[in-house]
């Protein structure tokens, strides 16, 4: 069994998301519990990418292709998790700020967020504070993740977290800040709860605050 | 009426690694190295690169807000077109993440490199009166504030390279580039890398083949 978690973790580093599904569907057909497989196989795969990225050993574009790998074997777990007793994923919107047109970077944090377990809403770009409040109302997301690329449309990062606080909802969400002009300082002048520099980081910030 | 120029321009593979996240120490992985193979030829197919300059005067530039402006300067703004960012935005919307990642890093690169290609029909230009021109500035970077962009763009043909402003300041399409440079009738000799498509020999960016290893290196 360790050996099939092993070489599940193996795949999923490779990137290998074929390698990925055909190791996950054997596990669940041994009867291996989905939580095990998530657990012993995917989760440590996908922890020693984000390792060995800090490290500077893998670079962005290998966390994609393993992120989404790991995403794929979810997929296949997804069913069998929700039939079991444990916690329902973390919800998390993610978008760009009003103004900003920017796109890849918010994307990047979304697939890494989604390879992480977390269930992902891309609002997109260009995205009013009033659409995050409406969604923090309706879809209730656990976290909001905010991105800002331009000096110029990092106020609107503040904006909205005024207009949540203005709706009441202040404590019903966290906050994650991120882009290039974004820093801590920046995050903690806002009222942020948390800034990451990259979207491993916001894997990290995401699972502290949650 | 300001010419428009349509530049050439040969993107660097080393480049859009760079842009992707890559160190020049390190390569990418045999997979991704072949999506960027198979995102090459498309993404050059769907370059655009065109550019404009103008001369101005120190009062022009005062105007806009450039730092530290010489009695002539000189604007300009380039950009590679729409079509690779709209590729981007269906990649990307249809979840090939990577793929968008790969034409960005494509779109960063080709920008610059239009840029210096711009830079260098400047140097051109100025030459036959005896005047050099300095390193590119931009709206956004050191004391220049982003917000002046769209002043700088005021002096340039914008609307027939298909370039507009957000209110943010931000240049649409995305991968477009504004800057100055200061015209000066001596020559200083500015620490950066060999200048890959200027041929002029009193290019002030020439970095001589007997240049000290510390100055070649540098970018």
């Amino acid at each position: 069994m360790s050996d099939l978690f092993r070489e599940l973790g193996q795949h999923l580093y490779d990137g290998d998301a074929p390698g990925v599904i055909e190791l996950t569907r054997k596990a669940i057909e041994q009867g291996l519990d989905a939580r095990e497989i998530l657990n012993a196989g995917l989760l440590p795969g996908m922890e020693r990418v984000g390792r060995d990225f800090k490290d500077g050993e893998l670079f962005i574009p290998e966390v994609i292709v393993a992120a989404r790998a790991m995403h794929a074997g979810i997929e296949l777990l997804k069913p069998l998790l929700a039939r079991g007793a444990g916690p329902a994923s973390r919800k998390i919107a993610l978008g760009t700020v009003k103004g900003d047109l920017h796109d890849i970077g918010k994307k990047l944090v979304g697939i890494m967020m989604q390879g992480a377990g977390f269930e992902v809403i891309d609002l997109g770009h260009d995205v009013p504070p009033e659409r995050f409040v409406e969604v923090v109302s309706t879809l209730k997301p656990d976290l909001i993740g905010m991105s800002a690329l331009l000096s110029t449309t990092m106020p609107m990062m503040k904006n909205t977290i005024e207009a949540i606080r203005a709706a009441g909802l202040s404590g019903k969400v966290k906050i994650l800040v991120g882009g290039a002009p974004i820093t801590q300082a920046w995050a903690d002048e806002i009222g942020a709860d948390g800034f990451a520099p990259d979207a491993v980081g916001a894997v990290e910030c995401a699972r502290r605050l949650l | 009426m300001v010419d428009v120029h349509e530049l050439v321009v040969e993107v660097p593979r080393r480049e859009v690694l760079r842009y992707m996240g890559y160190p020049r120490t390190h390569s990418p992985s045999s997979g991704v190295a072949s999506r960027v193979d198979q995102a090459w030829e498309q993404a050059c197919a769907l370059l655009r690169p065109r550019g404009a300059w103008v001369l101005a005067t120190r009062a022009d530039a005062e105007a806009i807000g450039m730092p530290d402006p010489s009695p002539q300067v000189a604007f300009g703004v380039c950009s590679i077109g729409p079509a690779l960012e709209e590729l981007e935005v269906q990649w990307s919307g249809q979840g090939d993440v990577l793929g968008g990642l790969i034409l960005d890093a494509f779109g960063s690169a080709a920008a610059e490199v239009a840029a210096e290609a711009l830079h260098a029909r400047v140097c051109a230009g100025v030459q036959p009166a005896a005047l050099y021109a300095s390193r590119r500035l931009s709206p956004g970077y050191g004391r220049w504030n982003v917000t002046r962009q769209r002043e700088l763009l005021a002096h340039l043909p914008i609307d027939r390279l298909g370039i507009r402003l957000t209110e943010g300041s931000m240049m649409i399409p995305r991968k477009s580039v504004s800057f100055a440079v200061i015209l000066g009738e001596t020559q200083t000799r500015e620490r950066r890398a060999r200048c890959a498509s200027c041929e002029l020999e009193t290019c002030r960016f020439r970095v001589d083949d007997d240049a000290g290893p510390q100055e070649k290196k540098e970018t």
